[in-house]
């Protein structure tokens, strides 16, 4: 981008700023960074993908330099950070303004629609028209328009804002523009194939956002049902507990239940209370003021305060709810009008953001237990430790093989119902330390006798695999003195140093050193300390494998002006691999 | 050529990495070499090579789609059970389960007969379509098949690879005694299996195994129980309850010793051995052998021989980890930390176990046996693999077990 054209940005923006200087301040400002940022370097993809082939990670290049002065000491890593930061920015002022409460930003656009244009001819140049366009997408916002297009790759140009297009054409310019399917990756001969056949999706940011968005609205169910498994496994809901409880082992004994029990709950949960509400049985039942007494599965299950009175558990949450509802029906069409707007809205941005955080603890748990997996694996596959992974190949060895062998004996549905029943018991707060403290008075008792046991029986495997062996080269190179028969040493290379080799080519010294002590093995192996260096007295063989067509004198290979023998040496493969 | 002095001395401190050995190298043209005869005969048995080499490939799992070796090997149990069929109560078969059994063995049959024809079929098709093989093609393929026929040769020597005994001195047990462990070992085994299995589900098993026997899942399980002592007890058991006179528990004593060797002394005229043996001692030595020569033989020595044994003790030690220190705890089933070599009548040897130097040196000695040597002197750890074949004088990763030798005479009158 040349001088003149960034000059002219600047006056856009001034103008710009000027007109939307109250509610768009922020946005612009964001924005504005990151097209700064992108005019700064307006080949970001480009250098990306050179600087990825070639290596090269400077960014002082002779064309960016002359695009402005103060771009001279700015890394490729700032410029991602400054254009990553400003892109985040955006979208949360993006998020802000999505769900600020007073609705009338759009009417005012509207209303300032003609002058808007009045003030977008005065200014030429690219940015008029992306100003102009954000107007017109601002209006279009989710909150106001009910259903955003499902397919923005379709409808993008016309109905989106202009952010999420400026997000759209800013990360297809960072990425390529058609990625492979994820089954491809590794292979690299069909994902040219499949770019060529275009039938791969497009990765596209604002489809990314918006499913994001869409999500965090609609995950509200899932987290509840995480939650409401959260409660039944930590008996804050005992009644809920025992009954699922039960209806595992229902499950366990007859795996029809699978089937049956969800038509149940569809038929009982949701299709017989929507008949009750709309043909309301006509059942007058007067819930008591004060309830006495109280049940033996609460008072002994429930754990923290007993917020429930007896009565109130008779009745049971569904049934309350129908009752509440044909009160509410009455109400609603007189109360909708006095509830204040705000409570809605806040309870709708409240309920947004709870989602979003329950959506990042989901993350980053699922990180945290994929972190684990991975390191389990690791562990156990690598073989770093070799008696820990040979340890578990047996543990997994030896329970294929019983479990194989004892399953045809073994009443599962007895054996799943009960163990589940019993760690669920084993799980309940109160009773889980009254069952540690129980078995902890025999673990220690058992811990002393294992320890006992641990030092005579530390011979139960034995690790005496032989460890790979190969052979290396060394050649002992001489050199012609003035008498014809005067050889003197030269050096040890693992070049044979023929008049082909490319370093004699170039006259130089080939890669050597003096003393037969300098040489080191491959990496990962180690020298056999029962092997010497030995002359190769096969000279024909490694004369022919190279095929080398020069005179063979004992063990010598010879030309003009050099004579070399070739030594070898055992070397073992070290026990533990290299990282 | 650059000769300056400088550039030498600079690379004279640095060191340089050797190279391995490879043994694929260029070959010269075989064009040259083949004789015309034998490279029409190879051209013409160049599709029955790739078929032969297929075959090999799907035996060892090699293919890198290991859902149609796994298909062909269901398809192939199927076909088994269709000829010998599952032996059940015939209450409980209902006639549909033998009906489903007879349809799915003879569809799996046709399965396996149609894959195996279409395959030929379209090799065929194919090596009619392409240009015809060189002979370097040939040769590489010729090369694959006898790779792959060394692994399964290698991988199906069971007999050489058991008859690593640990416990004898020879490195490999006698074939007689290998016949007898396995066939107790499988006798047994054989009996067990008869007893709870069928006869339609052991062929099964044992063509399953087979089958399964060269993937290198299957060989790496074998090689990775095979770490466990448990699974070389078993195969030991063998052995050990056959030769139980040889591996009792019990260490051989310092008297059992010289009863054994009695065979290994040297009987030398005293006149001639007494000034060697007062020569090598100090004062007290000196003084206390003669007083004991003339205690024992009151008359004058001149025809008495003197005989003199040497007994050798190896100390025995393995390397359980690699990383590990050496341990004087040994596998059950070889030599013990200390052993000794008792020659039989026949000339040939046998190793058994016997006290630690320590002890054999505090036990009191038989009538008229005396010590020549006051300690036992003991040579180098000699290192060895596993089956103590001997590797160097050094330790390396190689070495698994080591021993030295401690030695010491005795004399008798």
């Amino acid at each position: 981008m040349s001088e003149a054209s960034s000059s002219r940005k600047g006056a856009g923006k001034d103008a710009v700023r000027s007109y939307f200087a109250e509610k768009y301040n922020k946005v612009l400002d964001s924005i504005l960074e990151a097209e700064a940022a992108i005019s700064r370097s307006p080949n970001v993809a480009e250098d990306l993908s050179e600087s990825s082939v070639s290596g090269n990670s400077d960014m002082s290049r002779p064309s960016v330099t002359a695009s402005s002065s103060t771009t001279q000491g700015i890394s490729k890593k700032e410029l991602l950070q400054q254009i990553a930061g400003s892109l985040l920015s955006t979208s949360i002022e993006r998020l802000k303004t999505a769900h600020s409460p007073d609705g009338s930003d759009t009417l005012e656009i509207s209303e300032n629609d003609a002058y808007e244009k009045q003030e977008c001819s005065e200014c030429d140049g690219p940015f008029k028209c992306s100003a102009h366009f954000e107007q017109l997408a601002e209006s279009y916002d989710d909150e106001i328009d009910p259903e955003p297009a499902l397919e923005p790759t379709t409808s993008n140009t016309e109905k989106d804002p202009f952010i999420d297009v400026f997000l759209d054409k800013l990360i297809s310019r960072l990425v390529p523009e058609k990625l492979p399917e994820r089954e491809h990756f590794g292979s690299k001969s069909t994902i040219e194939h499949d770019l060529d056949t275009g039938r791969v999706p497009v990765f596209s940011a604002t489809t990314l956002g918006s499913n994001f968005k869409k999500l965090s609205k609609k995950m509200g169910a899932i987290f509840e049902l995480q939650d409401s498994i959260i409660r039944l496994l930590t008996w804050r809901n005992p009644t809920g507990t025992v009954t699922s409880l039960i209806i595992f082992t229902l499950i366990c004994f007859n795996p029809m239940y699978l089937v049956i029990l969800p038509i149940f709950r569809f038929i009982y949960g949701i299709v017989v209370p929507g008949y009750i509400r709309k043909h309301p049985l006509e059942r007058s039942i007067y819930p008591l003021k004060r309830n006495h007494g109280s049940s033996l599965l609460y008072d002994v299950c429930y754990e923290g305060k007993n917020e429930y009175s007896y009565g109130q558990q008779f009745f049971s949450k569904s049934f309350m709810d129908t009752l509440e509802s044909r009160n509410q029906e009455i109400d609603e069409i007189s109360e909708l009008d006095k509830r204040p707007e705000n409570t809605r809205e806040l309870k709708q941005g409240m309920k947004v953001l709870i989602n979003l955080r329950d959506m990042q603890d989901m993350t980053s748990c699922t990180l945290h237990v994929i972190d684990a997996i991975n390191n389990f694996l690791q562990k156990a596959s690598s073989f770093q430790n070799e008696e820990h992974s040979t340890k578990r190949f047996f543990a997994g060895f030896l329970s294929i093989v019983i479990l194989k062998v004892v399953s045809p004996f073994v009443n599962w549905s007895y054996l799943f119902s009960i163990s589940t029943w019993c760690l669920l018991i084993y799980m309940h707060p109160r009773a889980h330390p009254k069952i540690i403290a129980f078995f902890k008075k025999e673990g220690v008792e058992k811990d002393n006798k294992n320890l006992e046991r641990k030092k005579i029986e530390t011979h139960t495997m034995i690790f005496d695999e032989k460890p790979e062996v190969k052979y290396i080269e060394i050649f002992e190179i001489y050199r012609k003195g003035l008498l014809p028969n005067d050889w003197r040493f030269f050096r040890f290379s693992n070049r044979i140093f023929d008049p082909q080799d490319p370093y004699r080519r170039a006259q130089q010294f080939p890669p050597g050193v003096d003393s037969l002590d300098d040489i080191v093995p491959p990496a990962g192996w180690v020298f056999d300390p029962n092997f010497e260096w030995k002359v190769d007295d096969d000279v024909d063989g490694w004369v022919m494998e190279r095929g080398l067509n020069l005179p063979i004198t004992g063990e010598f290979l010879f030309d003009p002006m050099f004579k070399r023998r070739r030594l070898i040496h055992r070397v073992i493969k070290t026990a533990t691999p290299l990282s | 050529m650059d000769t300056n002095p400088k550039t030498k001395t600079k690379s004279e401190n640095k060191k340089i990495k050797a190279k391995f050995i490879h043994n694929h190298g260029q070959k010269p043209s075989l064009i040259q070499i083949t004789p015309p005869m034998l490279s029409s005969t190879l051209f013409h048995a160049y599709p029955l090579l790739l078929i032969f080499d297929n075959a090999l490939a799907n035996i060892m799992w090699l293919s890198d789609d290991k859902c149609l070796p796994f298909i062909y090997l269901t398809s192939i149990w199927l076909t088994i059970s269709f000829f010998i069929p599952i032996q059940t109560e015939a209450t409980s078969v209902l006639p549909f389960t033998s009906l489903l059994r007879l349809w799915l063995g003879i569809i799996s049959g046709v399965f396996l007969f149609s894959s195996f024809m279409y395959y030929i079929v379209s090799l065929i098709a194919s090596l009619k379509d392409t240009e015809p093989p060189t002979l370097d093609e040939i040769v590489v393929l010729l090369e694959s098949v006898l790779g792959k026929l060394e692994v399964l040769r290698n991988e199906l020597n069971v007999w050489k690879k058991l008859k690593f005994s640990f416990n004898g001195v020879n490195e490999k047990c006698s074939n007689k005694r290998l016949f007898s462990r396995l066939f107790i070992l499988g006798t047994i085994c054989q009996i067990i299996i008869m007893r709870f299995i069928s006869v339609g589900a052991y062929t099964r098993f044992f063509v399953v195994s087979t089958l399964v026997y060269h993937s290198t899942s299957f060989q790496a399980t074998l090689r990775l129980l095979w770490r466990f002592i448990l699974a070389r007890s078993f195969y030991y058991l063998g052995s050990k309850t056959f030769t139980v006179r040889d591996w009792s528990s019990n260490c051989l004593t310092m008297e059992q010793i010289i009863t054994l060797s009695q065979e290994a002394t040297i009987a030398a005229p005293l006149i001639e051995v007494l000034p060697r043996l007062l020569h090598e001692k100090k004062n007290d030595d000196h003084i206390r052998i003669l007083r004991l020569i003339l205690s024992e033989q009151k008359d004058d020595f001149q025809d008495q021989d003197l005989q003199v044994l040497e007994i050798e003790v190896n100390e025995n030690q393995r390397k359980w980890y690699r990383d590990k220190h050496w341990s004087t705890k040994l596998l059950p089933y070889e030599r013990q930390n200390f052993s000794i070599e008792i020659k039989n009548a026949d000339g040939s040897s046998i190793l058994r176990n016997c006290l630690s130097t320590v002890k054999l040196g505090e036990q009191k000695l038989p009538n008229s046996w005396h010590w020549i040597n006051d300690n036992w002197e003991r040579t180098d750890w000699v290192y060895s693999d596993s089956a103590w074949k001997e590797i160097g004088k050094y330790n390396s990763l190689e070495s698994c077990t080591r021993s030295r030798r401690w030695k010491r005479r005795l004399f008798h009158l």
